[in-house]
């Protein structure tokens, strides 16, 4: 197994919060503060800071070991399977999540005559293929897109301007921090919270120790670009925000230059299709080494195809429509992360320097 | 697709036992656990056990009523 290097795991985490960031991020901001929400988006930077804490203290007690091989050293055989267990069903969950919003975003967006599962099995399927291929294949896969990223995102964000308008942010804080702070929860504890999959990823990873660090800088990079998204999508659509479901792809759609320019919305659903396929497969990955985990073997490979197959049909299980995905991250993942995500990594560290106090 | 995708795990889990046999490797009780528990999972996505006739067995009641309240605190206690 070749390691991942450090510029390749932060290029994962930033695309990774940011597949379905982009696309549900703003809409479910913007349901507590329209105007204000360009401030909710340091929840993801604090999110962010809070994971990137918790990999500190993960890599200095379990420099090669994954958060469910840790999970099992620390809290022994019982305990630690099951919390471990606990982790691999998140996963599942948050994996089968992501899977439902592409389906629906392609559907609405690209295939409207398409069935929703067979979008959803094209898109499974290619992440599937690409976690098979491993961890490294899906860095380099991201390399690959950095320069048309940097290309297509400044070129919409630039043309964007054009239909932009201070009068959507005034007056500002009219309703008081609390509509803000509400609006903070999903990028905070819900997407913040997402950067500490890396920790699953821990023995593929070059240099495990400067994991807190590269999180930080991978919040700051996702952090930067959400805000744009959202300050845009403020300024462009303003009361209307809080209608839409996907108000970033309004505003790419409104784009018009001349009298040929026009439908820059291709480019940004094909953008968004794309690192939505590389957040699946980053979950993938993850996933599979939880099974692997789980079940002590030695490869984690042998898990990504019947777990993709149950991920897939299990999206459509989970979720009767988009109305009900967004109803769970709204009110169920920001506590549900945050205690898979922060609380049982810290107990069982807790756990670990109660148990074995010379070695951790 | 719910029949598909049970094909899918059954005839992965299928391949990759007949891999590690023909390699001589043994495969661990939990390895067919999970394959079982994968294929079972495939199952129970029919949607309509959970949806319709036994609303327990869906995840999403647990995880709601496990969640949802301190998510609800979190919120203020009010919903938007």
């Amino acid at each position: 197994m070749r390691p991942i290097t450090r510029y390749q795991v932060m290029l994962i985490l930033t695309w990774t919060v940011l597949g379905t960031g982009i696309l549900t991020m703003p809409s479910t901001m913007a349901r507590f503060a329209p105007q204000d929400m360009w401030m909710s988006c340091a929840g993801l930077l604090v999110g962010g800071a809070i994971s990137s804490g918790v990999a500190w203290l993960h890599v200095r007690m379990f420099p090669n070991h994954s958060l469910t091989d840790a999970l099992k050293l620390a809290l022994g055989p019982w305990a630690g399977t099951l919390a471990a267990a606990w982790v691999v069903v998140c996963l599942v969950i948050a994996t089968a999540t992501i899977g439902r919003e592409f389906s629906a975003f392609t559907t609405t967006v690209a295939l409207p005559n398409t069935a929703e599962f067979v979008a959803a099995a094209l898109a499974t399927g290619t992440a599937a293929y690409l976690a098979h291929l491993g961890l490294h294949i899906l860095g380099r896969v991201n390399e690959f897109l950095v320069p048309i990223f940097c290309i297509a995102f400044p070129v919409l964000f630039f043309l964007s301007l054009g239909l932009f308008d201070w009068s959507p942010f005034k007056p500002v804080l009219a309703s008081g921090w609390v509509p803000v702070w509400r609006s903070s929860i999903v990028p905070l504890f819900v997407y913040g919270l997402e950067f500490t999959l890396a920790l699953q990823w821990v023995p593929s990873l070059e240099q495990p120790r400067k994991l807190p660090i590269d999180i930080l800088i991978a919040a700051l990079a996702s952090t930067f670009l959400l805000a744009g998204i959202v300050f845009v999508s403020i300024g462009a659509l303003g009361g209307a925000l809080s209608y839409l479901n996907y108000p970033a792809l309004e505003v790419a759609r409104a784009i018009r230059l001349g009298k040929f320019i026009e439908r820059l919305d291709t480019l940004y659903g094909m953008g968004v299709v794309t690192i939505l396929v590389i957040k699946l497969a980053s979950f993938e990955t993850a996933l599979t080494e939880g099974f692997r985990s789980l079940c002590n073997t030695g490869e984690a490979r042998r898990y990504v195809w019947p777990s993709a197959c149950f991920v897939w049909s299990l999206s459509y299980f989970l979720f009767r429509d988009n109305a009900e995905v967004a109803e769970v991250t709204l009110y169920t993942l920001p506590t549900y992360f945050a205690f898979t995500f922060v609380l049982l990594p810290l107990s069982a560290y807790l756990a670990m320097k109660l148990r074995f106090p010379k070695t951790s | 697709m719910i029949w598909v995708a049970i094909a899918g795990v059954t005839i992965s889990g299928a391949f990759d036992l007949w891999r590690t046999m023909r390699s001589g490797g043994r495969y661990s009780t939990r390895f067919v656990v999970c394959w079982l528990t994968l294929a079972l999972g495939a199952v129970f996505s029919s949607g309509a056990v959970a949806h319709h006739w036994w609303p327990a067995l869906h995840p999403l009641y647990w995880l709601d009523a496990l969640f949802g309240t301190s998510t609800m605190w979190m919120y203020g206690g009010e919903a938007p």
